[in-house]
């Protein structure tokens, strides 16, 4: 039941994407208010189907929050980019972000909807997952990931924008269609430090997990580690901007750059474990 | 804000104090954290490095990047971010406070021009009494409100969050106090492992890394352990029964599970691992038809034929040369010792193999005339894993963790708010300017100044 919610919402979330596009391209708002209504049906769809999941789980007798495996962790993921994204389309009231986001969402869904069956079947926790914390920290965790996907998206519209305007910074042509450089930018710092503070919350709930269950707040275990590498990022990022002054390309760069890092916390590690025993 | 470009005298100081730093530091301390997550680390690395090149294990050998995160090198970039920190801090601290200090001053040039339309509005009442009707106003809207006047114009002012300069301190405290939390773990606290069998105790453990062993000042005892599992075959549930014992008397009991570890005296145990060890081994001693059923352990003995022989347990292996489990028992009668494997599947073992006992007398269970062995079956019994650790840095860096996202709230979710209003006479009426300046987040100070404008106008009526 939950998993063809789920796949429709995936469904969904392309059609909203091709929308976008099409917004884009013919520089039609009609088009653009046809994507937000589809994005936000698919993100409802997305949201029941989560709940229902979370239901079943407790009809199973094994009760528990629905992001307990690589399969339930991307599909939250997605959940949270869609919700930030359509939160920042709101208070922004523009929709000029939605082709370079969307797709990170609709992939998550696509590529979580790959997963073998037993992977989309709920599970009981073991052990190690049995805890308050686990909410607590995923949530945070991937509300972090969301954000910096949004900083990642304004990133690569940043240079998209320049792609099609040109060189320089005109204010009128198809460039001229996106925000001027110094609102993207204003944006990517925003984004950023909402990321930060939720990816801060989620190492810190993270640390007072392992507290509890391996015994040490902190083990410099890959993903740990690789979540830290990631935090030092933004936090270079934030000081480069607010103090250096650093501006436009650099910070766009620099989004770009902590996103790849997110990447790297949330899938990379897991191929890193194995690359020990291939490599050496 | 800019970095003030004050060139201090210290060059030392400046250094220390520059941001730029900072940006090299945490860029390249989160490039030593990649290397470190490529290379194995610590126990992992032993093996791999044996399988490098002899000069490429020297290189890593002496910078030890495989045990980076303790490295000299390593420790010293966390030791210049420290060192930065304290010394920018330090630094910026009295222009913050001068900021903090700073009395608004209402009627500096320029504040009021190009001013929005609805910024400016005209009044019926006196420059007096629109005055006295606005400080209303400000007072309830921001708790503050100063006045400054001429007979033909008034200023008043006031403002709000003047402390959210100080939430940056306090993030920075707050990262501060983590490194000296993890320090203090580092310098006072420990971290090592023991396994206790079931029914067994210990009263020291074996600490990380190699650093020998540490008693512990008490006993404690595994009265019981279980796992359970799913149908899937999960893993459900470890569970250690814990007593602690001093003096051979329980002063306290538990029960440990993964996540809810014990403490006793300020250490804390943790449900780590498990195993299996082979238990009591059961032999069937056969002389001319009459049995005797034996338990023992590996390393115990017990005596036939009357006190004649010493039986030992020599070895227990729970699959021999893929013939299944198999004990090697060992028999000292008088100055004759001999030894000889005992196996469990004896009979499908000679049937695939016929005459092996002859070729092979180890194999034989029947050389010691006139008894036969035959094994029964090893019995299996669970030792726990438990980890053991003090770490009395935990509260400082839960303090510190608690100041960080403190200081995100103050930074990030406050500002300074400024509000500034000049009234004057004008075309025969009252003037009233309305101003605003913010530290950060214009769009909070945008909303404030329309709400007292707001409810300006609603006491104006
Ligand atoms: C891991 C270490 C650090 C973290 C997590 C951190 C975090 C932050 C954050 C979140 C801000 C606010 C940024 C913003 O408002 O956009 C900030 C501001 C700042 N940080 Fe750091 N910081 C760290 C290390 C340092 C160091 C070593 C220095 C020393 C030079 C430094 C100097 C500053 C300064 C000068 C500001 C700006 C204050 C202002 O005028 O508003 N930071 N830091």
């Amino acid at each position: 039941m939950n998993t063809k919610m789920l796949g429709w919402a995936t469904v969904i979330y392309l059609v909203a994407m091709a929308f976008y596009l099409i917004r884009l391209l013919r520089d039609d708002e009609y088009w653009g208010k046809l994507a937000t209504g589809t994005a936000l049906v698919g993100l409802a769809l997305h949201t029941a189907g989560i709940a229902v999941r979370w239901w079943e789980s407790y009809r199973l007798g094994i009760g528990h929050a629905p992001l307990a495996n690589f399969y339930e962790s991307m599909i939250f993921f997605s959940w949270a980019i869609m919700l930030l994204y359509l939160v920042t389309e709101w208070r922004i009231r523009n929709r000029f972000l939605g082709p370079f986001v969307t797709p990170v969402a609709f992939l998550s869904m696509a590529y979580a909807s790959l997963s073998p069956d037993e992977a989309t079947r709920i599970q009981p926790l073991i052990p190690a997952l049995q805890s308050n914390w686990l909410t607590s920290h995923v949530v945070t965790c991937f509300m972090g990931y969301g954000a910096f996907t949004i900083a990642f998206g304004l990133g690569v519209l940043f240079f998209a924008r320049r792609f099609v305007a040109g060189s320089g910074n005109p204010s009128k042509g198809r460039g001229g269609f996106f925000p001027d450089e110094g609102a993207i930018e204003d944006l990517i710092y925003h984004s950023t430090i909402m990321g930060f503070i939720f990816l801060s919350l989620g190492i810190i709930t993270g640390s007072v997990w392992a507290n509890f269950a391996w015994g040490s707040y902190w083990s410099w275990d890959p993903k740990e580690t690789w979540s830290l590498i990631t935090w030092l990022i933004y936090a270079a990022l934030l000081h480069a901007r607010l103090i250096r002054g650093w501006r436009g390309k650099r910070i766009a760069v620099m989004a770009i750059a902590g996103f790849v890092s997110v990447l790297f916390t949330y899938l990379g590690v897991n191929y890193l474990d194995s690359l020990h025993s291939y490599i050496m | 804000m800019q970095e003030e470009k004050k060139a201090s005298k210290n060059p030392v100081w400046s250094f220390f104090s520059s941001v730029r730093l900072t940006l090299f530091l945490l860029l390249l301390i989160a490039l030593a954290a990649i290397v470190g997550t490529v290379i194995p680390q610590q126990d992992a690395a032993g093996e791999a490095v044996q399988k490098l090149p002899p000069a490429l294990a020297g290189v890593l050998k002496v910078l030890q990047l495989n045990d980076l995160y303790r490295s000299p090198w390593f420790l010293l970039l966390m030791a210049l971010l420290t060192v930065n920190l304290v010394v920018c801090s330090l630094n910026r601290l009295p222009a913050s406070l001068r900021l903090y200090r700073r009395k608004p001053d209402p009627d500096r040039p320029g504040l009021y021009e190009d001013l929005p339309p609805g910024q400016v509005l005209a009044a019926e009442g006196t420059v007096e009494d629109e005055a006295a009707r606005m400080e209303q106003v400000l007072i309830k809207a921001l708790g503050s409100v100063e006045r400054k006047g001429t007979d033909q114009a008034i200023w008043l002012s006031g403002h709000k969050g003047a402390w959210s300069y100080f939430g940056v301190y306090v993030i920075h405290t707050g990262v501060l106090v983590i490194i000296l939390g993890a320090v203090i773990g580092s310098i006072l606290g420990f971290d090592g492992y023991v396994n206790i069998p079931e029914g067994g105790s210990a009263d020291r453990i074996e600490l990380r890394g190699g650093k020998g062993v540490m008693e512990l000042g008490f006993d404690v005892k595994c009265d019981d352990f279980d796992v359970e599992f799913y149908d899937s075959g999960m893993p459900k549930l470890y569970r250690s029964d814990l007593s602690f014992l001093k003096g051979g008397e329980i002063r306290a009991k538990g029960v440990l599970m993964v996540n809810h570890p014990l403490e006793f005296e300020g250490i804390r145990f943790y449900q780590s691992t498990y195993g299996s060890v082979p238990g009591e081994v059961v032999l069937k001693i056969t002389k001319k038809g009459e049995q005797v059923v034996k338990r023992a352990r590996q390393g115990e003995r017990f005596a036939i034929d009357e006190g004649r022989a010493q039986v030992e347990i020599l070895r227990i292996e729970g699959n021999l040369m893929r013939m299944g489990p198999a004990v090697k028992v060992g028999i000292a009668a008088g100055d004759k010792a001999l030894s000889f494997w005992v196996f469990k599947f004896i009979d499908a073992i000679e049937e695939q193999n016929p005459g092996i006992m002859k070729q092979i007398p180890q194999f034989n269970a029947a050389l010691y005339r006139p008894y036969s062995f035959e094994l029964d079956g090893i019995e299996t019994s669970f030792y726990t894993g438990l980890k053991v650790t003090r770490d009395p840095g935990v509260p400082v860096v839960g303090a510190g963790a608690f100041l960080l996202v403190a200081g995100f709230l103050l930074t990030f979710f406050s500002s300074h708010r400024q509000v500034f209003v000049r009234l004057d006479r004008k075309h025969g009426a009252t003037r009233v300017c309305i101003a605003g300046r913010c530290n950060r987040d214009p769009v909070k100070l945008d909303r404030e100044i329309e709400r007292i404008i707001g409810s300006y106008k609603g006491l104006t009526g």
